[in-house]
């Protein structure tokens, strides 16, 4: 089936889905004014995001136009991008006070 | 109406898009009689003070620098202020800051020397009917949207907001940047993860370390409470709502302000200098952080929101817009803008941010929000210490 999905910037590598999606289904996103479908892998659930490359383990992946984190393990495209496959390269959270 | 607005040439220079009267008590003492004058003038709006005493120095030098910027805000014609008499924000101390932003109109009255509320309320009252018909009598005119400051601001956010509604208000802020406007992105706490970006979008290095400077002094703030702002975000919610990194959450709320270079870092309610894109500290509590920006001399607020929310401001327009469409449709009564269709494929982020564009343009022309409509004022101010 169809599935809708949202590309934000044009270097973006993680498609947003505005509608949940099965594996089989087709995610349609507009990139520089071009429709473009990303074949789903695994069930992805509404407002969650795609691969919508191959991305390699220890790559930056963008969103925004800006990186959002590092994946963790490989993610081939149309897979689900979550906690357990990226995780945040901002700067560390401020250590808890002794005591905490 | 092509990058232009109509409003009111204030006698400081600056330029209004709402022709008000204020009644401004100075402390939470005089804020019933004060509340009581303005709802016997037609035409008077009203700023609820829950401080003005009992404060810390720091708290002190907040709420003057909120309350004076608030009378000088260009949608201001004038200012009746009211003190109650041996409150720390005397009318006098003020009257005097707010004298060092703007020469409009302003008259004090102090309750305790007027012989008690009543009384005052009605030395208030008709000093504020005068005002209101000299403010009648001040023509509209025309002037350039490179005068319009446009604060922003998101609140009861879902994952609809970092997706399509605050894209969209980044589309329409560019677009106020590219007419030589002034836009101000908020809520210091909504910034964190993004301070690296942020700061390599700075016009230079002092501004750059100033933003640093500003967000690690907001966690300062919370450590020495014993508390981390960082921690526990994205929330659980967040988390099942697709968002994975704390990065990812701050950006979803950064795009609001646009893709412009940072020309300026200013504290809470202090007033700019700079056009184009300018950050404030704020708090991410919507109000205190709308307040903020009207002090500052912001004339109109967008405020992408995901949950809906009925928000408005004495002030100055809060234009509310959602791209979740079940809020736009119950919510109704309190959102300006519907940009639901970005998500459904309807409509591209460009087209829909030139649209919210138009609409900032005819708010800024006199259109009314609905808030404005329902005549809220709601008011908050960002404070760092208990009461003394």
């Amino acid at each position: 089936m169809e599935r809708k999905g949202i590309l934000i910037k044009d270097n973006d590598m993680a498609v947003t889905l505005s509608e949940p999606a099965a594996a089989g289904d087709m995610v349609v996103y507009e990139k520089a004014g071009q429709k473009y479908c990303l074949p789903v892998k695994e069930s992805i659930p509404c407002y969650h995001k795609a691969a919508c490359r191959d991305i390699r383990n220890g790559e930056l992946v963008y969103k925004y136009g800006q990186v959002i984190g590092r994946a963790v393990e490989d993610i081939p495209a149309g897979y689900l991008i979550h906690t357990h496959n990226l995780k945040s390269v901002c700067l560390a959270p401020m250590p808890e006070k002794d005591g905490d | 109406m092509d990058g232009r607005m109509s409003g009111y040439r204030r006698p400081d220079g600056r330029f209004g898009i709402r022709n008000h009267v204020l009644i401004l008590p100075c402390s939470l003492c005089a804020s019933e009689t004060a509340r009581f004058a303005a709802e016997n003038v037609k035409g008077a709006v009203y700023l609820a003070n829950q401080g003005g005493c009992s404060l810390s120095r720091r708290d002190l030098k907040v709420t003057l620098e909120v309350l004076s910027g608030i009378a000088a805000n260009p949608n201001i014609y004038g200012t009746v202020l009211v003190g109650n008499g041996c409150e720390v924000v005397q009318a006098s101390l003020l009257e005097n800051e707010i004298r060092k932003k703007t020469n409009k109109p302003l008259e004090t009255i102090v309750i305790r020397e007027e012989g008690g509320s009543i009384r005052a309320v009605k030395k208030i009252a008709e000093l504020a009917e005068k005002m209101c018909a000299d403010a009648a009598n001040v023509c509209r005119e025309e002037a350039q949207l490179s005068e319009l400051i446009l604060g922003t601001e998101c609140g009861g956010s879902d994952p609809t907001s970092g997706l399509a509604a605050n894209p969209v208000v980044g589309v329409c802020c560019d677009r106020v940047v590219e007419h030589g406007g002034t836009v101000i992105l908020s809520e210091t706490p909504e910034l964190l993860g993004t301070e690296e970006i942020l700061a390599g979008r700075c016009r230079n290095e002092e501004i750059s370390r100033r933003l640093l400077r500003m967000i690690a002094d907001y966690e300062e703030d919370f450590r020495r409470v014993g508390e981390n702002p960082r921690s526990g975000n994205p929330t659980p919610g967040n988390i099942a709502g697709g968002i994975t990194t704390l990065e990812e959450k701050s950006l979803g709320c950064i795009h609001k302000a646009g893709s412009s270079i940072i020309n300026e870092v200013v504290e809470y309610g202090a007033p700019i200098k700079e056009k184009g894109l300018v950050v404030m500290d704020t708090p991410g509590q919507d109000i205190a952080s709308i307040l903020g920006m009207a002090a500052a001399g912001a004339q109109a607020v967008i405020f992408s929101t995901g949950h809906g929310t009925p928000t408005g401001s004495a002030i100055l327009p809060v234009i509310k817009l959602t791209a979740n469409r079940e809020t736009a449709e119950k919510m109704a009564d309190n959102t300006d803008f519907d940009c639901s269709g970005v998500l459904e494929g309807l409509c591209s982020m460009e087209n829909a941010g030139a649209e919210l564009f138009d609409m900032v343009e005819e708010v800024c022309n006199g259109r009314r929000t609905k808030a404005e409509e329902l005549g809220f004022q709601d008011v908050s101010m960002a404070r760092y210490c208990n009461f003394a």
